[in-house]
């Protein structure tokens, strides 16, 4: 009986622990010395080759951290980061620079096929879909042979140490590649595109991230191109007292379209590690950049030891017309989350949109939210964000929309709606709303609530179990959120909504 | 490696130090108050005046808003106070701060003097002394004068007692405090005026605290009508018991820059408090209206309506803040903020909070901003209705919605010509504007 064995498999995968991803990886690994300096900023230029315009920016980023101090804003609590006592950079020995799939030392593969990440080409996610079933996404305009696929950059550690599909790409003139990588190939796109949505001095996290940023995913479609597949990167965390400080670059030319999937874990362990990363996405007329992540770095243990420092800047630049950039999360890991990433609508009728589911459980932390900040015409936004926090956590939503004064007939709808499982847990609600144009039009609305004691009678009557009920619940609650993940996601994200929420009831 | 940058001073911050030291002295209370008033002062010598940086105070910069300080008011013999608000009611009147005179009160209401209360020491100026609060600080590091309102457990008090804070016809500064303590069952309705400075360059800051003990009922107007080149800066504290009722009105029109500030904190179980607020804003005037709700106890409601018209260059700020205390559970609280701009230069910004540490509540809050619906204002037109009548028609809906929740008629009828004062006045300036 199919349930039944369902059903033992998956007690069993609670059973062994509820953070399934926490193993390590016994690889031999290459540490920069601990400790930040203009030494170790050149000593990361230089394992990457890079040109001495690159050096040159970093220790300029390097020079106006040093005069910056940790912001204090965010409703987020933590003990002062030694930022001596990192190593800005580790990757594993055996690799040096990515190279084909066959060369990957096989102990990579093995934790990437740990973690459910197919690094073969031809190989479909793990318990998505199995090929030739009709699939449920907008499938217009891409070849059935192509259907399904999903082209990966791994990054693990401070390294890209594959990515997939890359030649099937180039057919299209499609750049999927580590960062590294693109600073010898595409240097003219690096440089003109690096650090013009996240200015090198635009916060604390984003300026350190300048300075020793390792390595990222770098995509470039060109004019009028749909890309045929996902495209992926998934982070990975494993050497310890590191830091890592990746950086993405994706930008959609005239009349493209990308979907951008991004994921991340981490072991488990009793130190915080730091992970403040910076995104920048460049959509010019008329394209359009759907990111999503699934953010599932290690939250910490039950008492708050341990875990991930979540900081990141992620924003997208709509600088064309006609543009639109989707931003889709789902946040259930790291022990503290500070994140929001944002849009600039700069281009007349571009459109923003976020999405964002965020759990959290334990004694997790989260802030995050987003900015729409409307310049062009016939802009337009919409947020939806639901909190939801259990244990003795804390979320916060705190968002930005603002209308500049040539923003005629910007709109905007934001919908924030927090549940609260258990007594000990916070959710908050921090919208600034700013207009300064009298054409634009803002919603706001939130709500804040409990799972409905009518709710889980009704289906602890049919049978279901606390747990169950809840998780059924909540996802109910966060569906508005779901149907904009990508369908790869979408299995992996109701299941780990389940996980993080267990051990919520009672 | 953080950089210790070291601030520098503006002119108002210099002067408000050296203002505080000359002052000093001829302040009423015991050593302890002095005390007080020292540490207070403080704030402003680490911290100077509050601006962005801190981020209650993100828009409204006092450093850059407040350049120059205008010297302290002494006291005067002589002013003339507005007739009531509304008809009937009970005046005590405050110039700059100091009691000038009162109307004989009703059975059951006792006034004294602040500055006595203070120099007995029957009166404490207590409080914490951080950013945030930086309102009180001010005003209870120079409060010299001001007015101690009990209402008798019990008493009914029909009449309105309408507390008058009248500022001279001279540039300066000004402190001025009210301490109202409603006694337990007794219910009572107090008007706040704050109104005069003409054109001049005054400066005050307000600071009016309510304990409401249990059982009571209270009933709050402010009126903040001051003159145009004013800087208001307001804090009404209300302490609520529990099973008592609390409804507070806000009328601001008047003054250049202004920072209203409500606090209400629920400490019993059961009550109940209702704020209403209408804005409305012109020329360059920089309005901001800042609440705290705090449900620091169980099964208590509130609700929080706020409107707001802005038009020419002024800036309207709405920050509203719902905190609710872990124990606090079964509490509702519904906020909304709404705004009209009416002009292509007039700002709007709407910060409507919610931090909530329980889960059996429920609370949301709303914030729109927009302009005037043109489909409304077609159908008006197109009944023949001329555009200016149309558009006053249509502002005046907006507002008076807010007053709906409260049923207090004598209220509302100053809400109303209040808010029909200003639509005629702006109606007027924009068909000269258009006619020129």
């Amino acid at each position: 009986m199919p349930a039944v064995q369902e059903t033992i498999e998956q007690v069993r995968q609670i059973d062994v622990d509820k953070y399934k991803y926490g193993f390590e990886t016994e690889i031999d690994t290459e540490y920069a010395p601990k400790g930040l300096n203009a030494d170790i900023v050149r000593f990361i230029s230089a394992k990457k080759g890079e040109p001495e315009w690159l050096t040159d920016w970093r220790l300029d980023a390097l020079k106006r951290f040093e005069t910056m101090s940790p912001p204090t804003w965010a409703r987020v609590h933590y003990p002062e980061i030694d930022l001596q006592e990192l190593h800005y950079y580790a990757a594993p020995k055996s690799t040096e620079g990515p190279k084909s799939l066959d060369e990957v030392d096989p102990e990579l593969l093995r934790t990437y096929e740990k973690l459910g990440i197919p690094l073969k080409e031809q190989e479909i996610l793990a318990g998505v879909r199995k090929q030739g079933e009709p699939s449920t996404l907008d499938d217009a305009g891409i070849p059935d042979s192509l259907q399904g696929k999903v082209a990966v950059d791994a990054v693990f550690d401070s390294v890209s140490v594959v990515t997939t599909f890359k030649d099937e790409l180039a057919k299209h003139g499609i750049v999927f590649c580590s960062i590294s990588e693109a600073v010898h190939t595409h240097p003219e796109l690096v440089k003109r595109y690096l650090g013009s949505v996240v200015p090198v001095t635009d916060n604390y996290y984003a300026t350190l991230n300048s300075a020793v940023f390792s390595d990222g995913s770098f995509v470039y479609i060109p004019k009028g191109v749909r890309c045929p597949m996902e495209l992926s990167t998934y982070f990975r965390i494993n050497a310890e007292n590191t830091g890592q400080f990746e950086r993405t670059l994706i930008i959609a030319d005239e009349g493209s379209y990308v979907s951008y999937l991004e994921g991340c874990t981490a072991p488990m362990r009793d130190e915080n590690q730091l992970h403040a990363a910076v995104v920048e996405l460049i959509a010019l007329d008329d394209a359009e950049i759907k990111y999503s992540t699934v953010q599932n770095w290690y939250p910490g243990d039950a008492e708050g030891k341990g875990g991930i420092y979540n900081f990141v800047t992620k924003r997208g630049d709509c600088r064309g017309n006609n543009s639109k950039i989707s931003w889709t999360q789902v946040e259930t890991g790291s022990a503290i989350t500070w994140k929001y990433p944002s849009c600039i609508l700069r281009g007349d009728n571009s459109v923003g949109e976020f999405y964002s589911i965020a759990i959290s459980n334990g004694m997790q932390q989260v802030d995050s939210g987003t900015k729409m900040i409307h310049l062009g015409k016939n802009t337009s936004s919409r947020i939806i964000a639901k909190g939801i926090a259990a244990g003795k956590s804390d979320s916060t939503y705190r968002g930005l929309v603002q209308v500049a004064r040539g923003a005629k007939n910007a709109r905007n709808f934001t919908q924030c709606d927090s549940l609260l499982i258990g007594d000990t847990c916070g959710a908050h609600t921090i919208p600034y709303i700013e207009s300064k144009n009298a054409k634009a039009q803002l919603e706001h609305e939130a709500t804040t609530s409990k799972i409905s004691d009518d709710q889980l009678f009704y289906c602890l009557q049919r049978g279901l179990n606390e747990e169950e009920a809840v998780a059924l619940i909540v996802n109910g609650f966060v569906k508005d959120v779901l149907q904009k993940l990508p369908m790869e996601f979408m299995v992996e994200t109701q299941k780990l909504i389940g996980i993080s929420l267990e051990g919520s009831v009672g | 490696m953080n950089a210790d940058l070291k601030r520098i001073r503006t002119e108002a911050e210099t002067d408000l130090l050296e203002a505080f030291a000359n002052a000093e002295d001829q302040l009423p209370g015991r050593a302890e108050t002095h005390a007080a008033r020292r540490a207070r002062m403080a704030l402003f010598e680490r911290e100077g005046l509050p601006h962005r940086r801190i981020e209650q105070w993100k828009y409204t910069d006092l450093r850059t808003l407040v350049r120059q300080l205008a010297p302290l008011a002494a006291q005067t013999a002589n002013a003339s106070a507005p007739a009531p608000a509304v008809e009937g009611a009970v005046q005590i009147v405050l110039v700059d701060g100091f009691i000038m005179h009162h109307d004989a009160v009703p059975a059951g209401v006792e006034l004294r003097s602040l500055r006595t209360a203070l120099e007995e020491g029957a009166v404490e100026l207590e409080g914490p002394s951080t950013a945030d609060r930086a309102i009180d600080a001010l005003n209870s590091a120079f409060v010299a004068d001001g007015v101690i309102v009990s209402i008798a457990p019990g008493a009914s008090i029909s009449t309105p007692l309408e507390i008058v804070f009248l500022k001279s016809p001279s540039a300066s500064m000004s402190h001025s405090r009210a301490h109202i303590i409603v006694g337990e069952g007794a219910q009572a309705t107090i008007i706040e005026r704050h109104v005069g400075g003409a054109g001049e360059a005054v400066q005050s800051t307000i600071v009016t605290r309510y304990a409401v003990a249990e059982g009571a009922s209270l009933d709050v107007l402010r009126v903040q009508d001051d003159g145009a080149e004013a800087v208001h800066l307001g804090e009404t504290a209300i302490d609520i018991a529990g099973d008592t009722a609390v409804r507070l009105m806000h009328l601001g029109t008047g003054a250049k820059i202004a920072r209203v500030e409500t606090r209400a904190t629920f400490r019993g179980e059961g009550s109940r408090f209702d704020v209403c607020g209408v804005t409305m804003a012109a020329r360059r005037q920089h309005l901001d209206h800042t609440l705290y709700v705090d449900h620091l106890v169980p099964g208590c409601e509130s609700t929080e309506t706020f409107r707001s018209v802005i038009d020419d260059a002024a800036k309207g700020i709405f920050q509203g803040k719902i905190v609710v205390a872990q124990d606090a559970q079964k509490t509702d609280a519904q906020m909304a903020s709404d705004a009209l701009l009416l002009s292509e230069t007039a700002d709007m910004v709407a910060k409507p909070e919610l931090e909530i540490f329980a889960d059996d509540v429920s609370c949301a809050h709303g914030a729109t901003c927009g302009e005037l619906d043109d489909d409304l204002m077609f159908y008006l037109l197109a009944r023949g209705i001329p555009h200016p009548q149309a558009r006053k028609l249509l502002l005046h809906a907006f507002l008076s919605e807010a007053l709906e929740t409260f049923d207090s008629h004598a209220f509302e009828d100053v809400a109303l010509a209040a808010i029909e004062a200003w639509l005629t006045d702006h109606a007027n300036a924009d068909e000269a504007a258009s006619a020129s």
